[in-house]
């Protein structure tokens, strides 16, 4: 019997990202290193 | 690429830690931290186990930056409660995501680090800075919570 719904399904559970997310961490990556 | 590789499961973690309107910008910042100690990585545990703990602290920073952790203490006598698995195990990852997501962040922090996480409440003590006891008490009122939700939308009784 199943004892943890939440974690078998939410431990891997993923969701879709905007494609700007990335963009934004470069920026901030090119940032630092400047 | 490491971030198409892991964007997606960092998202969920994000958002099942500061909600969905702040998920992105934590998301953002756990890849910045992720980038900038990616050296400090020493192959001790697995590679994955290691940046969902970096996702996971920069959720709890990012909480307490915001002041929404306000961890309550002195839940003595809350009753435990009990639901069963197979009313939860019906229930799709969406609904259960919907649910942690209706808890208060206290409560939410400690729940998800001790029910998906899997910490045990001495780590979370350490990790949020309260005693063991009010871990356990947060995760009490946690599924105290859940089961009050549960019952509004009569998936059980209580």
């Amino acid at each position: 019997m199943n004892q943890n719904p939440f974690k078998d399904k939410l431990y891997n559970h993923t969701q879709p990202v905007k494609e700007n997310v990335w963009e934004r961490i470069e920026a901030n990556l090119h940032r630092s290193e400047g | 690429m490491l971030y198409e590789r892991f964007s997606p499961l960092l998202m969920s973690i994000c958002r099942r830690y500061v909600g969905s309107a702040n998920a992105e910008d934590v998301l953002q910042d756990s890849f910045i931290r992720i980038f900038q100690y990616l050296m400090q990585y020493r192959n001790e545990g697995s590679f994955e186990g290691w940046i969902r703990r970096v996702c996971v602290n920069t959720c709890i920073r990012y909480l307490e930056k915001e002041k929404r952790l306000p961890i309550e203490y002195g839940a003595e006598g809350i009753p435990e409660f009990h639901v069963e698995p197979s009313v939860l195990d019906q229930m799709s990852a969406d609904e259960l995501m919907g649910l942690i997501d209706k808890l208060p962040d206290g409560y939410r922090t400690v729940f998800n680090l001790n029910v998906i996480e899997g910490y045990q409440h001495k780590e979370i003590a350490e990790m949020l800075g309260i005693e063991e006891s009010s871990s356990r008490s947060q995760l009490t009122k946690a599924r105290k919570y859940i089961q009050r939700s549960l019952a509004a939308t009569q998936k059980v009784e209580l």
